[in-house]
């Protein structure tokens, strides 16, 4: 076990030192969380309290997905992702690097955004230990999202184009702009599938103690979807072995 | 047959319904560089996967040092190194973080990693490229941190996929030197190759490989002598037509070459094909403008061995 987390954190490590200074993962990973989340709490009044939790949850979510999508996207298109294979460890140690990597960068992140918020509006957390916890809890599985996500493209030159297709339209599916109890009925089970729909309930909950949804429920779900797109990347990993 | 560090039985390999690999066996002895010699497509590179787990195997066994490598996959991951076919070490690391990242992930202790990333670096003349990143080198360059980088854990059996392919005279020169050198102080190797020359000046042993299968096996000068009867006829005639199929299942003959007027014939039995060659220019009204009649090199014994050349 614990060499496994050793694993796991040695990827995580290259993977940050290697990728965060790429362009894609700059400006989807750090500059559009920032911009959007600052675009949509000027001047909003009573909007920005309830906008705010939502936007971080935005900011881990995009920061994740790009960081474990471009180191596993650029990695599997130069070779180098093999490299993975050849050492001495369980094979599962790939999935939770790659996916610890992202967490780390999500939770960079999210010291940014919380500042914006905070500086712009002022905002505190009701729940300061639950919000930590589902910062993290998001990144997670925003992470494991990106890297299901990332074996679904082969090119790295377009890999934020097509994450992009998935992300900005979730921005206004999963309860972020706009309440999901307020989106057209044929919307609603598609907010209920998606993984972001329910850190933002809960990050909305531990900012300001209530939310559209139970958050034992939004937490469950979380750590469901976070353990599901782990084992399915793993076992995505396994099936790519020629 | 005792000292077998990497021993393959009936080794196979199907991708779809193709056969790519068509039950190898072979023992890798202790100490020796052992070649796996073959022309494209062979099924070299697939091989050397299968023993390093990058591929599934479908049929036969391989232990390394006495360990299933699909069984105990993860000991036999801590005792080999492997240097792929292309350079493809993580292209935004430097130099020196690559070679701790693979000390770190082989589990090298803090302190041994980074004594060992110095030590390679100093044997593999890289000292001055410590802090370029690895997508900034030459190809020379890159080649020899991949090697460096497979050496971090202290392997004892190094698989060499193609070491020197692309590299220029001097580069590939450089190479063989590294690769002596890492034999002499004890480290067994296999390396797979399609130039013969690299394989007969480098190898204690070669395992010429053709379409899946092995059809030689042996020490340069034993699979030297075993075609020392080998003979090349070079001969033009004119005119210079002429059904040269009918050349190819002459007699003797192993291997055809050429077009038109000038022929390059591998044969066995020199005399039988001396004799065919002049019943087979009588009977097209042809004469012989110019014939000779030499032994056979490396490349033609090669040739001759996995019966390319023909037709
Ligand atoms: N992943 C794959 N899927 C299908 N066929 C494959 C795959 N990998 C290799 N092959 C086929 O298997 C055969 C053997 O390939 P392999 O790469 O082992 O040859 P090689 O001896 O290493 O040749 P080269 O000198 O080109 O490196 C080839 O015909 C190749 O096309
Ligand atoms: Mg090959």
């Amino acid at each position: 076990m614990r060499s496994l987390l050793m694993h796991a954190y040695y990827i995580a490590k290259k993977d940050l030192k290697e990728y965060y200074m790429k362009p894609g993962t700059i400006s989807w990973g750090l500059l559009f969380p920032v911009v959007f989340t600052a675009a949509f709490l000027i001047k909003r009044g009573v909007y920005s309290a309830w906008v705010a939790p939502g936007l971080l949850a935005l900011s881990v979510f995009f920061s994740s997905t790009s960081m474990t999508g471009s180191s596993i996207v650029f990695e599997r298109r130069f070779g180098s992702f093999e490299r993975l294979l050849l050492f001495p460890m369980r094979l599962i140690a790939v999935a939770l690097g790659k996916s610890l990597g992202g967490t780390l960068f999500g939770l960079i992140s999210s010291v940014i955004s919380m500042t914006v918020i905070y500086l712009m509006t002022g905002a505190t957390p009701t729940h300061p230990g639950l919000l930590a916890a589902t910062v993290i809890l998001t990144a997670v599985q925003a992470s494991a999202f990106g890297a299901l996500l990332a074996f679904l493209v082969r090119d790295p030159s377009n890999i934020m184009t097509t994450f992009n297709l998935v992300r900005l339209p979730m921005i206004f599916l999963s309860g972020i702009i706009v309440p999901v109890t307020q989106l057209p009925l044929v919307l609603k089970p598609v907010a209920y599938a998606l993984p972001l729909t329910y850190s933002a309930e809960l990050m909305r909950y531990a900012y300001l103690g209530q939310s559209g949804m139970p958050p034992a429920l939004s937490a469950t779900v979380i750590v469901l979807q976070a353990v599901a797109f782990l084992l399915l990347t793993d076992y995505i990993i396994r099936k790519s072995i020629p | 047959m005792t000292n077998c560090v990497c021993e393959v039985h009936g080794l196979t390999k199907f991708y779809g319904n193709f056969k790519a690999v068509d039950s190898v066996s072979f023992c890798v002895r202790e100490g020796e560089i052992f070649g796996f010699l073959g022309p494209n497509g062979a099924g070299k590179t697939t091989t050397v996967r299968m023993l390093t787990g990058l591929t599934r195997i479908s049929g036969g066994t391989a232990r390394i040092f006495g360990y299933d490598v699909v069984r105990d996959g993860r000991k036999v991951k801590g005792l080999i190194g492997l240097v792929p076919d292309t350079s493809n070490l993580y292209s935004e690391l430097t130099c020196w973080d690559n070679l701790i990242f693979h000390g770190e992930m082989h589990g090298v202790p803090r302190r041994l990693r980074a004594e060992r990333a110095e030590e390679l670096l100093e044997l593999f003349d890289l000292r001055r490229f410590r802090n370029v990143k690895f997508r900034n080198l030459s190809k020379g360059l890159k080649r020899r941190l991949t090697i460096a980088a497979a050496l971090m854990h202290g392997p004892k059996l190094l698989f060499l996929d193609e070491p020197t392919l692309g590299l220029d005279v001097l580069s590939r020169r450089r190479v063989w030197g590294l690769i002596r050198k890492l034999n002499r102080e004890g480290l067994t190797i296999f390396l797979t190759t399609h130039n013969i020359y690299e394989a007969f000046e480098l190898c204690d042993r070669i395992a010429v490989i053709n379409k899946g299968r092995i059809v030689a096996i042996g020490t340069p000068a034993e699979l030297r002598s075993r075609f020392s009867a080998t003979r090349v006829i070079e001969v033009s005639f004119s005119p210079s037509r002429g059904p040269l199929r009918e050349l190819a299942v002459m007699d003797g003959v192993m291997g055809l070459e050429g077009s038109g007027g000038r022929v390059k014939l591998i044969v066995q039995d020199s005399l039988a094909a001396l004799e065919a060659l002049t019943n087979y220019a009588r009977r097209h009204g042809l004469s012989v403008e110019s014939i000779s009649l030499r032994g056979a090199d490396a490349e033609e014994v090669f040739l001759n061995i996995i019966g390319g050349g023909s037709g």
